[in-house]
């Protein structure tokens, strides 16, 4: 009893709980032994360069790749009960995973049958609002398109956790802002978790609760985005300033058209303010700035 | 169940050569007996009543053998390709996101190929069979209906059917299991993985050690499924004329099933075990190698 109330607890605070997860392709390490907790209701992007290990990251938490370390999804073991964490999850690869030969029809009789929390009458009203056709083959739909039946299957499902990787690849800017707008309308509320990855930053700036930055298999930055303007501070350094700016230690530095941008990570400080004019950075400029610093 | 039902259905969407092909080969067999060149005035009166008694089960056991050929040739490129082509088109990750086992995936399949597919082959060829005994009736006249309807033939020639199907399921494993394993884990040019490996091990044999252990084994279970679920004709007394020679037959069609010798069959349980075997291994790979 004490043991199971215990379980459901640490079930109730993390959704995905990850310690010392790793994972090596050869040589190559794809993840050097990260940790991070996800919590239920959060919206958290996985913001990396190509290669970094996000993907993998979202392959391990899915069930579909082996791994080291310790990984609960839902307090399980997603590599060995896949089956049961897609109950109460959805996972949007980019666009092109949907089989060219299903129909639109299909796909929803396929997943209404084997899905036990799938919404039929759900997908059917988000299909509704678009131009796509039941009887439709998927290889005769364009990219957007594909994107959007997709999604409607997704949304349709009672889950608990959306997984997005990369999900608008390959999308022109209309069918990408349509993907979103979609998700935010017609999905999000406080009981939904999402993890998206993407390196298109600018795409996911206002839609996430959490950034976690992840670099060459590392995680280098975990942080609630409602606490980057308590933490972090841009300023656009006066000419004048600039020797006694560097000596104040920005971890980032940024010259940009005859103005210099210079990142601290300490905005309370007062000095700092006398130096030029502050602003809190965007995710994107930290992005930058915390990877370019790795880089350094 | 409710599950593998589904996965039947989305094999079906998917394939659809899986009734097409047998659908097409029926249709030109029925046109054949259509407009075909019969000389009916002559020949069916010359056949004693034992010939004709043979002609209704050659029609239709005709058929059905024709169909069992095309659907071996058939299950053997859908093994090869039902795992492989998910990976290609990276549709596995969709299927993978749905609450279905990677066991649960992999049976279906086996299952399609094994039982499903067949049954429909023996459905659309007893369409078939009916159809074109039905035509050769009328083209033909009295002779020929009388020869082609024998209601307790046809009924034997259904449950010998069905036994040829289960038999085949189990003798015909190791093979069946050897493409899908091949299937869940080849890169690319499944085919040749699939020939490549065996022919690879004889060389070897032969090289290494001078014998022709595998070879034989493998040639002596991929021919010898007639031999070990129904008897030959050396087993029957009866003597029917056919043409200038005799043939001897059982009184009974259903004489010629040899269920007690199958089950018996070491060789079939020894196959047995080995595709069970190659099927685990091919629930691991899918298991734990997503992507191509």
């Amino acid at each position: 009893m004490g043991r199971a109330t215990h379980a459901n607890e640490n079930f109730m605070s993390n959704l995905i709980s990850a310690t010392g997860l790793a994972k090596t392709y050869g040589k190559f390490t794809a993840l050097d032994h990260v940790d991070f907790q996800i919590e239920p209701g959060r919206i958290v992007g996985l913001i990396g360069p190509n290669g970094a290990g996000k993907t993998t990251a979202l392959r391990a938490v899915l069930g579909l790749t082996p791994y080291t370390g310790e990984l609960r999804v839902f307090d399980r073991d997603p590599f060995k009960e896949r089956a049961r964490i897609m109950q109460d999850t959805c996972f949007i690869a980019d666009v092109s995973v949907l089989p060219g030969w299903l129909k639109v029809s299909q796909s929803l009789d396929f997943v209404g049958g084997v899905h036990p929390k799938f919404r039929r009458e759900r997908a059917m009203s988000l299909l509704s609002k678009t131009q796509i056709k039941p009887e439709s083959r998927i290889r005769e739909l364009s990219k957007g398109m594909k994107t959007q039946v997709h999604l409607a299957l997704a949304m349709a499902i009672d889950a608990r956790l959306l997984v997005l990787d990369e999900p608008t690849l390959g999308l022109d800017l209309l069918a990408r802002r349509a993907f979103y707008d979609a998700l935010v309308n017609d999905y999000m509320d406080e009981t939904r978790t999402i993890l998206i990855t993407t390196h298109q930053v600018e795409e996911v700036e206002n839609l996430l609760t959490h950034v976690m930055f992840i670099e060459r298999g590392r995680i280098v930055m975990d942080t609630p985005v409602e606490q980057i303007a308590q933490r972090y501070v841009a300023i656009a350094v006066n000419p004048e300033r600039i020797e006694a700016a560097k000596a104040a230690g920005p971890f980032y530095v940024r010259p940009l058209m005859g103005k210099t941008f210079m990142y601290f990570d300490r905005p309370a400080d007062p000095a700092l303010r006398e130096l030029g004019e502050p602003h809190t950075p965007t995710i994107a400029d930290l992005f930058v700035a915390k990877l370019s610093q790795g880089a350094a | 169940m409710n599950t593998y039902l589904w996965l039947f259905r989305r094999e079906v969407w998917e394939n659809r050569a899986i009734w097409l092909l047998p659908a097409i080969v029926g249709g030109l067999l029925l046109i054949v007996a259509l407009f075909g060149h019969i000389q009916v005035d002559e020949w069916p009166r010359q056949l004693s009543d034992q010939q004709l008694r043979v002609l209704g089960p050659m029609v239709a056991g005709g058929i059905g053998t024709a169909m069992f050929l095309i659907m071996s040739v058939y299950t053997s490129w859908y093994l090869l390709d039902c795992l492989y082509a998910d990976r290609k088109d990276r549709s596995v990750l969709f299927w993978k996101s749905l609450p279905v086992t990677d066991t649960q995936t992999v049976l279906s399949k086996l299952a399609m190929a094994l039982l499903v597919i067949p049954l429909v082959y023996f459905v659309i060829a007893d369409i078939t069979a009916l159809a074109v005994s039905f035509v050769l009736s009328v083209r033909g006249g009295s002779p020929f209906a009388q020869a082609l309807w024998h209601p307790l033939d046809w009924l034997q020639l259904q449950v010998m059917a069905v036994y040829a199907i289960l038999t085949a399921a189990l003798w015909f494993l190791p093979f069946s299991a050897w493409l899908l394993f091949v299937s869940s884990w080849a890169r690319r040019s499944v085919m040749l993985w699939a020939l490549l490996i065996p022919v690879a091990g004889c060389f070897i044999e032969s090289r290494l050690l001078g014998t022709s252990l595998l070879r034989d084994v493998l040639l002596a279970h991929l021919l010898g499924y007639g031999k070990s679920a129904f008897h030959d004709e050396s087993h029957f007394t009866h003597h029917a004329m056919i043409g200038n020679g005799h043939l001897n037959t059982p009184d009974a069609l259903s004489e010629f099933v040899n269920l007690g010798g199958f089950l018996s069959s070491g060789e079939m349980w020894a196959g047995v075990v080995v595709g069970a075997a190659l099927v685990g291994a091919t629930i691991y790979m899918r298991h734990r190698f997503t992507e191509i």
